[in-house]
């Protein structure tokens, strides 16, 4: 059984759709992530969970039962709110302590639990100071507690890393995902930051204007996303629009003919032949090969690579006989230490190509080059 | 059902002070709008009929718009004095002063201001008296100068009033002139401007909604005062406020007193109405 | 340049505060005088403030400040703090015009307003006396206390009483235990603030009192009137310290200087 289902569920204040007929399940234990830019519904999402937000059609369960007429304070529900929410008239001792006191349970009991809470989150000792008292990190680790420690059905945690740095931000992703393990708690958390939802996620629903694009794991919505919103949310893309010029199938690649001119390969699953369709490659899926001649001298095909001998392990352009590949030029090296990026230019469009940083030469901004890639890497998705 | 709780909420929560205002002040202003139009107050079997009598009385009379000039003057003279004596505190308290220095300053300057006026006024009296604390002053200062005997003078009312309002014009002042971006003068100096310029130019445009707080927190009471000028001023201090005064304590002539303080108040609301545009932006709740 | 320019400032700043704190000084010295006559220099006696605990007027008006303020200060501070709440928590129509209508209080000089109440009152039948101040008195610091607590409130985060609620708390506990703990210091600070409006309020008081029911700065004000009291001068002096004292208390609770 789902630990909180959404069906069809539609919120919208004034003319604006926040969330447009929602339907989700997050499963018993799950890291779940809400995923999308600023507007997307994914806030408003999770305060419909909270009981924040009522919905105006559709229907929410928490553990199995329906919560429509069940106001937030009965919801069993745990929050860890972006600024945090620190009640600052209380002690860390009296956050955590709050939830329990207000549902009647035993002095003893609630010290108990509180010192248990503060050994979770490794702060031992801080019982007695105040919430301004405490750094980000610490608070961010105060405000966890809190909403842990009346073992909810489910946290919810709203942008909860946000207002950190970024080193400390990655360290508590960690440690959030640890304290998720051990607890056993089914959490959904609200984010923008794809790389944080990719870490953490057991599962990723992207949303777009209200709408889920999405759902799925971490390496599902990456390699394999469903419309051209998700693949560029979620990292760089070249896109190739087209129609199908062959559907594929049986071992065989698809072939679209693009807009440029040239025609890119998938193995993947194809619109019906004559139809429109839109392919994505990620910039590490790329490969790019120095072209001794600027001006061709290239083999006949234009997916056929130029002699693999040029640039020693090449498995992409090399393996791979059926492979995508076209000649450009590079237009712009962007250094980042480990990776570099190239932006190259070719059908009077530009190209993303990230590389590991593992040649001694590099190549320059102005190099002829082939970039090749593998129709697998060729994902089709919807426009 | 939702909407419903909620309105009653609304109500629930905010008839109880609305209804005391109502009782306390919107009605007596309606009230004093009708008897400033009614022959005599309808008191005691007494009859009475409207009539504008006692607003021509005003226009008749040249006493009256006299007196309604003084007044105005005098707030002017109040209003004047506090700016030029209020703005440069204000500038030294926002930008020379710093820290908890500044907090304390801060609070010292206004808290006069938080005490009881009819005491302020009256301790002027023993300061200003002749043979009093001044004049002994100015006789240590300057041996073989005359007494000054400024009690019971048109500039005792004026001393008085900008000791009184003083506090006002540092305060709003000082609020603009601390929440000015220090950047934006730094903006302006990397811009080549000098710091006479930088003033003239940044800060003193950036303060001015401060500075018409002040001049219209100053300005409307001081040309309704009457105790200052009665307990300073003296023969001197014959006043539009000290005139309504009269019209209700000694003179018992409540509809002209009604109609004398609603040329007040309308004068205060064309005010008002002329500064309404500065102020907007200032929120008040 | 810049040095001097702070010495010139701190140095106007001194003159500025001599200007307001020399007649209060001056003041507070001559009641300890044992002179009525204000004469130099000063013989050191608590003559007047021993004169003082036999005035029974001054002491009844006295009293009746107190309790006057006392009674505005409950009453402005529960009825404001209430409509406050109102306006935070709420979006409605006519929210502006009842926010506008705290300004006719402030705005209009006290002399109208004391005017106008004395005719209203007298027509209704309400009277004149402590119960008619205490109407003026509340009407009038009112607007204040909505201020004053509607600027604690707008520091006020709402994400607290949706955390309150998320740990499992129902409103009225969420009220009494996250809401009203933490604009407790902005209700107290307005409540001192009520006071103080009211124990130093004469404008009303001076139209609203009846004979033989007054308050301090109406009796006050008749023995400036009359003639010489340097009693008064022990009086105003106990009145200045109490102003002062409550006024720095809510500065403590209340930061005026708006940076922290």
């Amino acid at each position: 059984m789902p630990a909180v289902t959404l069906e069809h569920v539609c919120k919208r204040f004034g003319d604006v759709v926040a969330a447009d007929d929602v339907t989700l399940a997050i499963e018993e234990g799950e890291f779940f992530a809400l995923l999308g830019p600023s507007g997307s519904g994914k806030t408003t999402v999770l305060r419909l969970i909270a009981g924040f937000l009522k919905p105006d059609s559709g229907r929410i369960t928490i553990g199995g039962q329906a919560v429509d007429a069940v106001p937030p304070y009965q919801r069993d529900i745990g929050m860890v709110f972006q600024s945090y929410a620190l009640f600052p008239h209380m002690t860390v001792y009296g956050n955590l302590a709050f939830g329990l006191s207000v549902r009647g349970v035993p002095k003893a009991e609630i010290r108990r639990r509180v010192q248990e809470m503060l050994e979770l989150v490794r702060l031992p000792g801080m019982e007695n100071r105040r919430p301004h008292q405490l750094s980000g990190g610490q608070q961010q680790r105060v405000a966890l507690a809190r909403a842990l420690i009346t073992n909810p059905k489910v946290v919810l945690l709203d942008e909860p890393l946000a207002a950190l740095d970024k080193r400390l931000r990655e360290a508590m992703q960690v440690e959030l995902k640890q304290i998720q393990r051990q607890v056993g708690i089914t959490a959904i958390f609200v984010t923008h930051d794809q790389e944080e939802a990719l870490t953490l996620a057991d599962r990723i629903a992207i949303m777009n204007q209200g709408q889920v694009e999405q759902v799925g794991t971490p390496a599902d919505v990456y390699e394999r996303p469903r419309t051209a919103f998700v693949a560029g949310f979620l990292g760089d893309a070249n896109f190739f629009a087209g129609r199908v010029t062959a559907a594929g199938g049986g071992g065989r690649p698809g072939e679209v003919a693009t807009e440029y001119g040239l025609v890119v390969r998938t193995a993947h699953p194809l619109p019906p032949v004559g139809q429109p369709a839109t392919l994505i490659v990620r910039p590490e899926r790329m490969r790019l090969v120095a072209l001794a001649d600027p001006d061709g001298g290239r083999p006949g095909a234009a997916e056929e690579p130029p002699g693999a001998g040029q640039r020693a392990g090449d498995p992409a352009g090399a393996g791979e006989p059926a492979g995508n590949g076209f000649a450009a030029r590079v237009q712009q090296v962007i250094y980042s230490g480990k990776t570099i990026k190239y932006v190259v230019a070719a059908f009077g469009h530009e190209f993303q190509v990230m590389e590991q940083n593992r040649d001694d030469r590099p190549l320059a901004a102005g190099d002829p080059v082939w970039v090749a890639w593998s129709p697998s890497h060729t994902v089709v998705v919807q426009p | 059902m939702r909407d419903g709780r909620r309105t009653w909420s609304i109500v629930g929560l905010t008839a109880p002070a609305y209804l005391w205002l109502t009782l306390a002040v919107f009605l007596p202003l309606s009230a004093m709008l009708y008897f400033s139009f009614l022959t005599q107050v309808p008191f005691g079997g007494r009859e009475a009929s409207l009539t504008l009598q006692h607003y021509r009385t005003f226009w008749e009379l040249d006493f009256y718009p006299l007196l309604t000039w003084r007044s105005i003057k005098l707030g002017l003279h109040v209003t004047a004095w506090c700016l030029v004596l209020g703005y440069p505190a204000a500038y030294a308290l926002a930008r020379t002063v710093k820290g908890r220095w500044r907090e304390s300053l801060f609070l010292l300057v206004i808290l006069p201001f938080w005490s009881n006026s009819l005491v302020r006024v009256y301790s002027w009296t023993i300061v200003l008296r002749s043979d009093g604390v001044l004049d002994r002053l100015v006789q240590w200062l300057f041996p073989g100068a005359g007494p000054l005997n400024l009690l019971f003078s048109y500039p005792a009312i004026v001393i008085g009033l900008v000791h009184a309002f003083l506090p006002y014009m540092i305060l709003t002042t000082y609020v603009a002139l601390q929440s000015i971006d220090e950047r934006l003068l730094e903006a302006a100096q990397s811009l080549g401007a000098r710091p006479w310029t930088v003033f003239a130019r940044v800060v003193f445009p950036l303060s001015l909604p401060g500075v018409i707080a002040g001049v219209v927190l100053i300005f409307v009471p001081v040309i309704g005062v009457f105790m200052e000028p009665r307990v300073l001023g003296g023969r001197a201090g014959t006043m539009l406020g000290t005139v309504i005064e009269e019209q209700f304590v000694q003179a018992f002539n409540w509809p002209f007193g009604a109609a004398l303080s609603f040329i007040l108040l309308a004068v205060v609301l064309l005010l008002l109405a002329v500064f309404y545009p500065f102020l907007r932006g200032r929120r008040l709740v | 340049m810049r040095f001097l320019g702070g010495v010139a400032g701190r140095a106007y700043l001194a003159l500025m505060l001599a200007f307001l704190y020399l007649p209060i000084v001056v003041m507070v010295l001559m009641a300890f005088n044992r002179s009525s006559l204000y004469t130099l220099p000063i013989e050191w006696d608590l003559i007047w403030f021993r004169s003082l605990l036999h005035n029974q007027r001054l002491l009844q008006a006295g009293l009746n400040s107190v309790l006057l303020a006392t009674a505005t200060m409950v009453v402005s501070t529960f009825l404001g703090t209430l409509a406050a709440l109102a306006f935070h928590r709420y979006e409605f129509r006519g929210k502006a015009l009842l926010q506008a209508l705290l300004l006719p209080p402030i705005a209009i000089p006290w002399l109208i307003l004391g005017t106008a109440m004395l005719i209203f009152f007298f027509w209704v039948g309400i009277g004149r006396g402590l119960h008619a101040m205490l109407l003026g008195h509340v009407a009038l610091s009112l607007p204040y206390v909505v201020m004053v607590v509607g600027a604690r409130l707008k520091g006020f985060d709402r994400t607290l009483e949706e955390a309150a609620y998320s740990l499992g708390a129902n409103p009225w506990q969420t009220f009494l235990r996250v809401t009203v703990p933490v604009i407790l210091p902005g209700v107290v600070a307005a409540g001192l603030f009520a006071f103080t409006v009211s124990f130093d309020m004469f404008v009303v008081s001076y139209f609203l009192a009846a004979p033989g029911v007054a308050t301090l700065p109406v009796e006050i004000y008749t023995a400036i009137r009359t003639g010489l009291t340097p009693e008064i001068n022990a009086l105003s002096t106990i009145i200045i310290v109490v102003s002062m004292g409550l006024m720095l208390a809510v500065a403590r609770l209340y930061n005026f200087a708006g940076d922290k």
